[in-house]
């Protein structure tokens, strides 16, 4: 599936919209989606609404955006979970790492 | 050859041998001939009357009796000719008589006339027994046909508490059919049918059309489906002159509405406050056409607390009274005028019916059903909480095997086992199976086959490289095997699902695995840690190429 950016310069928030199923396939597309933005620069919103499934490489992705963002420095949100990927998220204790809404 | 005198035992058996009976045993009396009788088993007796001791027609009487079903005849040799010793001769179980003295050629047109009875009986015999095990063997059909019934059929049935059933079987099994099943909702579906064919034959057929009612009945399929498919099996598996008339009735949990369909059944009978509503036959019995017309859809009436129902098989109709007369056109019309709302109709039915038949075992079976319309008929709603953490009562088990180019493609267990049907009861656990599934294939698939090694993935540019790395080894045609096998296993409350993936490559190490709550950031080696949480056990084996877990679905 997709993977869309959104950069927002008033704010300066980058949206990231992963739709489908999120997992290793899309590890290159969702790395280009901020590989370009320099470092510790930006707020990140990854938007999970449109996901229907989340693999344990896919935590792996939102750690290393994590890390890209500026770690334990700035927190990553992400947003619109349904019910599968919340509990994948849960489990994994991403709630300390990362603001979910 | 019996007689107490020589000359005449002489004369005759010359006689005999002169017409090629070799072999002629001589008695002197009655006792010796029963004994020889026994040792030898003569095919023909010839008996004097009048000898010291036992006289003949004693002899001729037990030995009557030792021959039992076989037929050896006894002609009696005789001076005598008056009446009465004739007919004597014939009281004790002589089948002929020759009078002394002997004439050649009589005796031997008596011989002949003999042995073609003999014949003839023997034939007989033979065909007896034939029919004596063809009736054996139809008498462990029927046995088996009601045992199929019973058990199959019968004790599968729900509310039977509620309905007042009447079942009277006949000599002859017929195999009326009365099915009870609860809808989701809490309602409940009947049907009641009735085989064309006895015996085997009817009970073979009810078995399918029993489990296809009860299970989309439980599923809760609407009517028009459920008869298409009891109308279809019928018609692939019966041959053209075997078909089931059915009257199907539907009461829906929510109350308020009966939904009938009658195809070839007598007419059911509604007894409501405002009268008695016939609800007669307006389709053709099951198992006749490839489809059903769709005109001939189930109907539907308002019902209310206090009415009652009356089924019944043709059994009861055509029960006939010592002058042939049918309860249909005796008894029955003034059961139903005087049958009051808000009344069981069933016991004075039954009386009627046993006056009309005055003892009489009915030629047919019969099978009567009374369904009082009260909401006690009706299963408490499944949202019930103890209804609620139930998951299904059946076991299942399904397995894959991908190989080599294959190995990189793992379809979605959960669409997977949803396209059969397995995830029916089980679609809160669909989205744990999957990840868990997910998470163990890639593992054997990752490490097992493809021998990648997981903390490249510590760096972006590592997790990169390491599913180019994945990628790259799959599209160079991986050697290798994986297999799953997932099973579910019900169990009181809540079942659990078993699943198994073992690899052919050689494993990783699990042993030293490291959980990944030392370094809560670490973006590898999370796949586990996810398994683990979710699962009630995990366990690797064969040196981390097989891995069995269980989840427990809540």
């Amino acid at each position: 599936m997709s993977i869309q950016t959104q950069v927002d310069e008033q704010s300066n928030l980058v949206t990231i919209t992963v739709g489908g199923r999120f997992d290793f396939a899309q590890h290159k597309q969702f790395r280009d989606a901020y590989r370009d933005i320099p470092a510790n620069t930006r707020r990140y919103v990854v938007d999970l609404s449109e996901a229907t499934y989340l693999d344990s490489s896919a935590l792996g992705m939102l750690l290393l955006l994590r890390e890209h963002a500026g770690g334990d420095s700035a927190r990553v949100t992400i947003r619109g979970c349904s019910a599968d990927v919340q509990r994948v998220l849960q489990i994994a204790h991403f709630d300390r790492l990362f603001t979910l809404e | 050859m019996v007689d107490d005198e020589p000359t005449n035992r002489r004369l005759l058996a010359r006689m005999l041998k002169k017409e090629g009976f070799d072999e002629v045993m001589e008695a002197s009396g009655g006792e010796q001939a029963i004994a020889q009788f026994q040792a030898h088993r003569p095919d023909i007796v010839f008996m004097d009357i009048m000898m010291p001791q036992m006289d003949g027609f004693e002899a001729t009487r037990r030995i009557k009796a030792l021959a039992g079903m076989d037929f050896v005849p006894v002609i009696f040799l005789t001076a005598l000719h008056d009446e009465q010793s004739l007919v004597r001769c014939t009281e004790s179980g002589g089948d002929d008589f020759l009078t002394k003295p002997f004439n050649f050629s009589i005796l031997k047109a008596r011989i002949v006339a003999m042995e073609r009875v003999r014949d003839l009986q023997r034939t007989i015999a033979a065909k007896n027994r034939a029919l004596a095990q063809l009736l054996e063997k139809d008498r462990q059909e029927q046995t088996l046909a009601e045992r199929i019934f019973s058990r199959a059929v019968n004790q599968r049935n729900v509310a039977t508490e509620r309905l007042q059933i009447v079942q009277r079987s006949a000599a002859t099994f017929n195999g009326d059919l009365l099915l009870t099943q609860h809808l989701p909702d809490g309602g409940l579906r009947i049907l009641l049918g009735d085989f064309t064919g006895h015996g085997l034959a009817a009970a073979i057929g009810a078995l399918p059309v029993s489990d296809a009612f009860r299970t989309m009945t439980r599923k809760g399929l609407d009517d028009e489906q459920v008869l298409e498919e009891l109308n279809r099996k019928l018609h692939e598996m019966l041959p053209a002159d075997r078909f089931m008339a059915a009257c199907l009735i539907t009461l829906p949990g929510g109350g308020g509405e009966l939904r009938w369909w009658n195809g070839g059944m007598p007419s059911a009978w509604l007894r409501t406050r405002e009268g008695l509503r016939e609800l007669s036959s307006h389709a053709l019995p099951l198992g006749i056409l490839p489809a059903l017309p769709a005109r001939e859809c189930p109907r539907r009436i308002p019902i209310h607390e206090g009415d009652h129902l009356l089924l019944m098989s043709d059994g009861l109709l055509e029960a006939r009274n010592d002058e042939g007369v049918q309860f249909q056109d005796a008894g029955f019309n003034g059961v139903l005028t005087g049958w009051d709302w808000n009344r069981a109709v069933l016991p004075t039915l039954c009386e009627a019916l046993d006056r009309h038949c005055d003892g009489a075992e009915p030629e047919d079976d019969v099978a009567v059903v009374e369904v009082p319309l009260d909401g006690a008929l009706f299963q408490p709603r499944p949202t019930d909480p103890q209804e609620g953490t139930h998951t299904p009562r059946g076991g299942w088990t399904w397995s894959l095997v991908l190989e080599d180019e294959r190995l990189g493609d793992l379809p979605s267990v959960g669409s997977v086992l949803r396209g059969l049907g397995l995830l029916e009861g089980l679609e809160d656990c669909a989205g744990a199976l999957e990840t868990i599934v997910n998470e163990l294939y890639s593992n054997a698939l990752e490490h097992g086959i493809l021998r990648l090694h997981s903390p490249m993935k510590a760096h972006p540019e590592g997790f990169a490289t390491y599913y180019q790395r994945r990628a790259e080894r799959l599209e160079a045609g991986p050697r290798g095997r994986v297999e799953i096998r997932i099973a579910y296993e019900p169990g009181d409350g809540a079942g659990a699902i078993r699943i198994r993936i073992s690899d052919t490559g050689d494993g990783f190490d699990a042993e030293n695995w490291q959980p990944v709550t030392q370094d809560p950031a670490r973006p590898w080696g999370r796949g586990i840690a996810l398994v683990r949480s979710l699962c009630e056990s995990v366990a690797f084996d064969a040196g981390g190429s097989r891995v069995e877990v269980v989840y427990r679905c809540t």
